[in-house]
Parts: structure tokens; C-alpha cells; sequence
């Protein structure tokens, strides 16, 4: 029982590292980013990469997967997004949702949908936390996971530039209006989203299988968790995703693990129905 | 002012003019054509554009956005399957059963969600998907993985089973005139204007006295038995219903709406017409070794059109007729 429970709250917390970033994204633009873990599905495969061909561990593959993933928002939002800023529901949806069937299929013919495994990083073996085991990659993951959610929280509650960033979330008219380059701040936005998604996929490669739909189940459970901690909330973001965790390991022990997303699901109706703003949010 | 009205009605008579000269043709078609494969395809365009319209009035026309509409084909012809397979009745009775099955999925997920912004529904339809698939593949009552296969005993209209295509052809086009009449009703009662407003704007459409979410529920209705109806047809038509062929296939539903044109009445019947004449070549000319690379064509051409034309081929048309219609004006004027 208590490994369920500490292996579902490791589990939150890189699913935590993922609900971030999609939460800053709808928080500052308003916007749901449904291609999130796909381009997490991405960063996968960059340290994938990075390992099969240069040698180079995970672990220290991390911070170039996030600078690059950082300029990737950074240039995706230029490209792409910043056309549909303001446009209709249906565009945004349907534009970053064209976005996931991309990257899914680019990944495909690329490197087709064979399971590849990074073998014998650093971060192998197991670890003993109380009386449960986990992979020693599950708990490196875990920890880093609050140690950049924590980064990401002080960047934007403490910095000058998160303060901005903020402003552009409560008010984009009057924003501009203060100095603030808005369009700059969206860019941010998007970076700091997929930098701590590619952050995140970079600390998954250490013991998760990497295929082209990996990114599905995860974007379900970011969503659930965004939906839950309220918008833009990345304390909201990381307990709500904890909060899942949990409840997928004891759904997925009480029930049948094939079951914990109908599980999730039917948690994220109910969330909806009674309160749509979060528990931590404050406007719907 | 005056003669304004009489164009649109020449124009709309043009295009009713060219609907039904495509309908006889459509008709007589098999009469000229017995090779199957060209009754394939054009059952396929039919048939998708039934598919393509039921996504077309809960997304385009209601803007509540759905990720995942072949859920809904999918509930609708495993229903009929189950019923036909192990219980012998009827894929007409079941077919209904199907529809109002389907129904009631939509007013689950549409009773939390409508009452909210379009986006709390999108998530519920790409997460719908993935539950559907994972339920369906674990289930060993509605055959699993496997899938049902019908018994190839029975034919004949009764069993909604024939051993040509031509029976299957004029069904699929009656389908297709069903959603498209459905279409037509919703555009001219109050029901099209009112969900005009609510995609347009919410707020305005509420401070109008309009029940939003009833509307949305309206809409969730006609969408869910269009394709729920079509979804045991195409069950019928493969003779049988497994997860892979069911629910796999919102990706073309949306993509060929979106591509004719999104909250237009003729949208996925130009989408499907110039898109499954492809797509069904290139499955007989690769048969699956270009299944990533469609789909990579597919995720292109969604963000593509999205980004430069929202309204799709009837979107470019509109705007071509548009500039003609202003330099007109003006060398009249000049």
C-alpha cells in the first residue's frame, strides 16, 4: 500500500512538471495547447537521440533538451500560433490540434513506432524511500520535477519578467499599455511551456518507453490537472497533478490498471460540473 | 436594395441547379459504372460526408469543438453489431438503438460541459477517445482487440447485408441527403441563428435570452445520431465493427470538413469529394506503408488551413467572389 501511494505521488510529480507549462499557456494566452506532450514525445526523442548516437546521458542531456525546446515555443508561437492570437475557438483548437497529428506522424516516419528505451543511464537500479522501491530514474525525475516547477514559480511570482507575464494574463488590452510587449510576453509563454515539457520528457527517457503516441495519455492527465489547479496557478498545477498521481496508482491497484484513465476522466466531469475554475483558480 | 435579393436568389437557384444535376448523376451512376471500385469510392464520399456533417453542426455550426466524433460512429455500430451478432436483431432496430445510445453518451458529456467555454468540451472528446478505445479493446463481450466479424450468412435488405455494392451505394446516398436535409433544417428554423450566436459569442447570445446550453445540447443530438446512424452503416458495410476501423477516425472526419469548409452546409461534401478519391488510392496504391506519411500530409494541411483560411475552400471561393464582385463595383463606378 505504501508503495502505491509514494509511487503514485512520484508518478504527480513529473505529471506535475508537465501541467506547468500547459497551465502557463492557458493561463497567459487563453489558450489550450493540445499538442503539449506531444512535443513532450519529442524531447523524448531528442535524448533518445542524443543517447544512441553521441553517448550523452540523459541527465546531462537535460539542459540542452530544455534550451532547445525553449526556442522551439519561442519559434512555434511566431510561426504558428501568434496567426490564430484572437481568432476563433475553433481555430485554436483545431490549430494545435493539427499539431499533434504532425508531430505523432513526423515521429512515425521518422523513426517509426518501435519502443526504444534509453538502457543503463546513471540515474538506473532502485531506491528504497520508506518501505517502498522505486527506480532510482523515477525518483530523479520526481525531485527535479519540484526543483524546476519551484524555478519556473520564482520566475514568474519574484522577476520583473514574470510580473509582466502575469499582467499579461490578467489583462492583454491594458497590458501593452504599461509597457509590456505583449506578443514578447506570448512568446515567453510558450517557451517556458515547452521548455519545462522538454524538461520533462527529458527526465521520462531515463526509464519510460518512448513511442510516437506516448505523449496521448499524458496530455489527458496534464489537461485533468490544468483544469483542476485553475489556470495559470503552477502551485495549482503541481498539487492537482499530485492529486491524479494517486488516484491513477490506487484506481489502476483497486480496480484494474487498463481502467485508471476512465477513472481520471470521470474525476475531471465531475471537476467541471462542480467547480470549473479549479481549486486554486479564481476566475473560470 | 431590390435587386440585390434577386441575385441571391439567382445564385441560390444556380447552386441548387448544379446540387441536383449532381444527384441525377449520382443516381444513374451505378447504371453506367459496375466495377466496384469506383462505387466504393463513391459510397465513401457519401458516407464521409455524412460523418463530415455531423461534425460539422456541433463544431462548425455550434463551435463546441469535438476531437474525437468517430466515438460516436464508433458507439453507433458496435451497438448494432453486438445486437445483430449475438443477439440476431435486426442492424435497422439496432441502428436506432445505436442512434439513441450515442445520444445519450452526448448528453453525458455534454451536461457538465456546455455550460462552460467550448475548450472544457474539446478535452472531453480527445479524452472520450481514448477511454472508448481502451474499454472497447479490453472487453471481451463486444469481441476485444479482435473486433466482431458477422456471420456471412444472411443477406439481403432485412440483415443490411448485400453481396454487392450497390445496394450499400444507394443507402450510403440516402444517408448523405438525411444529414444534409438535417443540416438544412437547422440552418433555416431559429436553431441555425441561435447557434450562430452562441458560436459567435456566448455572453451576447445568453444576454439574449437564448439557453445556450440547451442549444448546444440540440446540436449534440443531430451530430451524435447522424454519425451514429452512418457509424452502422460502414460497420455493415466492412461486415465487421473492431476498435482500429470505428474510432480511428476523427483526424479525416475533421480534416475534410475543415478543408471544404467549416459551418457551411457544403463543406464536407466538397472536403470528402476531393479527399477520399485520395486517400482510398493511395491506401490500394501503398496499402498502409504511407499510413505516417498521410497523416504527417494531414497535420500539414489542418494548421495550413486553419492558419490562412479558417472557412476553408468555400472560405477562398467566398473571398475570391468577393474581390471580383469589388473591382466590378468599381470599373462600373470608374
Amino acid at each position: 500500500m505504501e508503495q502505491i501511494l509514494i509511487s503514485g505521488v512520484f508518478a504527480g510529480m513529473v505529471y506535475g512538471l508537465i501541467s506547468i507549462g500547459l497551465s502557463i499557456i492557458w493561463g497567459v494566452m487563453d489558450m489550450v495547447n493540445f499538442a503539449h506532450s506531444d512535443f513532450m514525445m519529442m524531447a523524448m526523442y531528442f535524448t533518445y537521440l542524443l543517447f544512441a548516437n553521441v553517448g550523452l546521458d540523459p541527465l546531462f542531456s537535460l539542459p540542452l533538451v530544455m534550451l532547445a525546446f525553449f526556442a522551439i515555443g519561442a519559434i512555434v508561437y511566431v510561426v504558428v500560433i501568434r496567426n490564430v492570437v484572437g481568432g476563433e475557438l475553433v481555430q485554436q483548437t483545431l490549430c494545435t490540434f493539427g499539431m499533434v497529428v504532425f508531430l505523432q506522424s513526423l515521429a512515425q516516419f521518422l523513426w517509426t513506432g518501435n519502443f526504444r528505451l534509453v538502457t543503463n543511464p546513471i540515474s538506473s537500479g532502485s531506491v528504497q524511500i520508506l518501505s517502498a522501491s522505486l527506480s532510482k530514474g523515477q525518483v530523479v525525475a520526481g525531485f527535479s520535477s519540484i526543483f524546476l516547477a519551484a524555478l519556473v514559480w520564482w520566475i514568474i511570482n519574484r522577476t520583473r519578467t514574470g510580473w509582466a507575464l502575469m499582467a499579461t494574463a490578467q489583462n492583454r488590452i491594458s497590458a501593452p499599455l504599461m509597457g509590456i510587449n505583449v506578443n514578447k510576453m506570448f512568446a515567453l509563454a510558450w517557451g517556458i511551456g515547452l521548455a519545462t515539457v522538454g524538461a520533462a520528457g527529458a527526465l521520462l527517457a531515463n526509464f519510460y518507453y518512448i513511442y510516437p503516441q506516448v505523449g496521448a495519455t499524458f496530455q489527458l492527465l496534464a489537461l485533468v490537472a490544468v483544469s483542476m489547479g485553475g489556470f495559470g496557478s503552477v502551485l495549482g498545477a503541481m498539487l492537482a497533478s499530485i492529486f491524479i498521481g494517486l488516484i491513477e496508482a490506487l484506481s489502476g491497484y483497486f480496480i484494474e490498471p487498463a481502467f485508471k484513465y476512465v477513472v481520471v476522466f470521470a474525476l475531471y466531469l465531475v471537476m467541471v460540473f462542480v467547480r470549473p475554475q479549479g481549486f486554486f483558480g479564481t476566475h473560470s | 436594395m431590390g435587386t440585390e435579393i434577386l441575385e441571391s436568389v439567382k445564385t441560390h437557384k444556380l447552386g441548387w441547379g448544379v446540387f441536383l444535376l449532381f444527384l441525377f448523376a449520382a443516381v444513374l451512376f451505378p447504371f453506367f459504372v459496375a466495377s466496384p471500385f469506383p462505387l466504393h469510392i463513391m459510397l465513401m464520399i457519401f458516407l464521409f460526408t455524412a460523418f463530415g456533417t455531423s461534425w460539422n453542426i456541433l463544431s462548425g455550426y455550434a463551435g463546441q469543438i469535438s476531437l474525437g466524433q468517430s466515438v460516436f460512429l464508433g458507439i453507433g455500430g458496435y451497438v448494432s453489431s453486438v445486437l445483430y451478432v449475438t443477439f440476431g436483431i435486426s442492424p435497422w432496430i439496432g441502428m436506432v438503438a445505436g442512434m439513441l445510445t450515442t445520444m445519450a453518451f452526448g448528453w453525458i458529456i455534454g451536461k457538465p460541459c456546455f455550460r462552460l467555454g467550448g475548450r472544457y468540451f474539446a478535452i472531453a472528446t480527445m479524452a472520450i477517445v481514448q477511454i472508448a478505445y481502451i474499454v472497447v479493446t479490453r472487453w471481451e463481450f463486444v469481441g476485444g482487440a479482435r473486433g466482431i466479424y458477422f456471420p456471412m450468412k444472411n443477406w439481403g435488405f432485412a440483415y443490411f447485408a448485400f453481396r454487392t455494392k450497390i445496394p450499400y451505394y444507394y443507402i450510403a446516398l440516402a444517408m448523405m441527403l438525411v444529414a444534409l436535409a438535417a443540416v438544412m433544417y437547422i440552418e433555416r428554423s431559429h436553431i441555425g441563428y441561435y447557434l450562430k450566436t452562441i458560436r459567435e459569442d456566448p455572453d451576447v447570445a445568453e444576454a439574449l435570452g437564448i439557453d445556450v446550453p440547451k442549444y448546444k445540447m440540440i446540436s449534440m443530438y443531430f451530430s451524435t445520431a447522424i454519425a451514429a446512424m452512418g457509424g452502422t452503416f460502414y460497420a455493415q458495410y466492412l461486415l465487421f465493427a473492431d476498435p482500429d476501423s470505428l474510432f480511428m477516425l476523427s483526424v479525416p472526419i475533421m480534416l475534410l470538413t475543415v478543408m471544404g469548409g467549416t459551418g457551411a452546409l457544403m463543406g464536407p461534401l466538397i472536403g470528402s469529394a476531393l479527399l477520399i478519391p485520395i486517400q482510398e488510392y493511395a491506401r490500394v496504391a501503398w496499402s498502409g506503408t504511407g499510413q505516417a506519411l498521410d497523416q504527417l500530409f494531414y497535420g500539414f494541411i489542418i494548421v495550413f488551413i486553419v492558419v490562412l483560411q479558417p472557412r476553408g475552400i468555400i472560405g477562398i471561393y467566398d473571398a475570391i467572389r468577393d474581390q471580383m464582385a469589388k473591382s466590378a463595383d468599381r470599373v462600373s463606378k470608374g
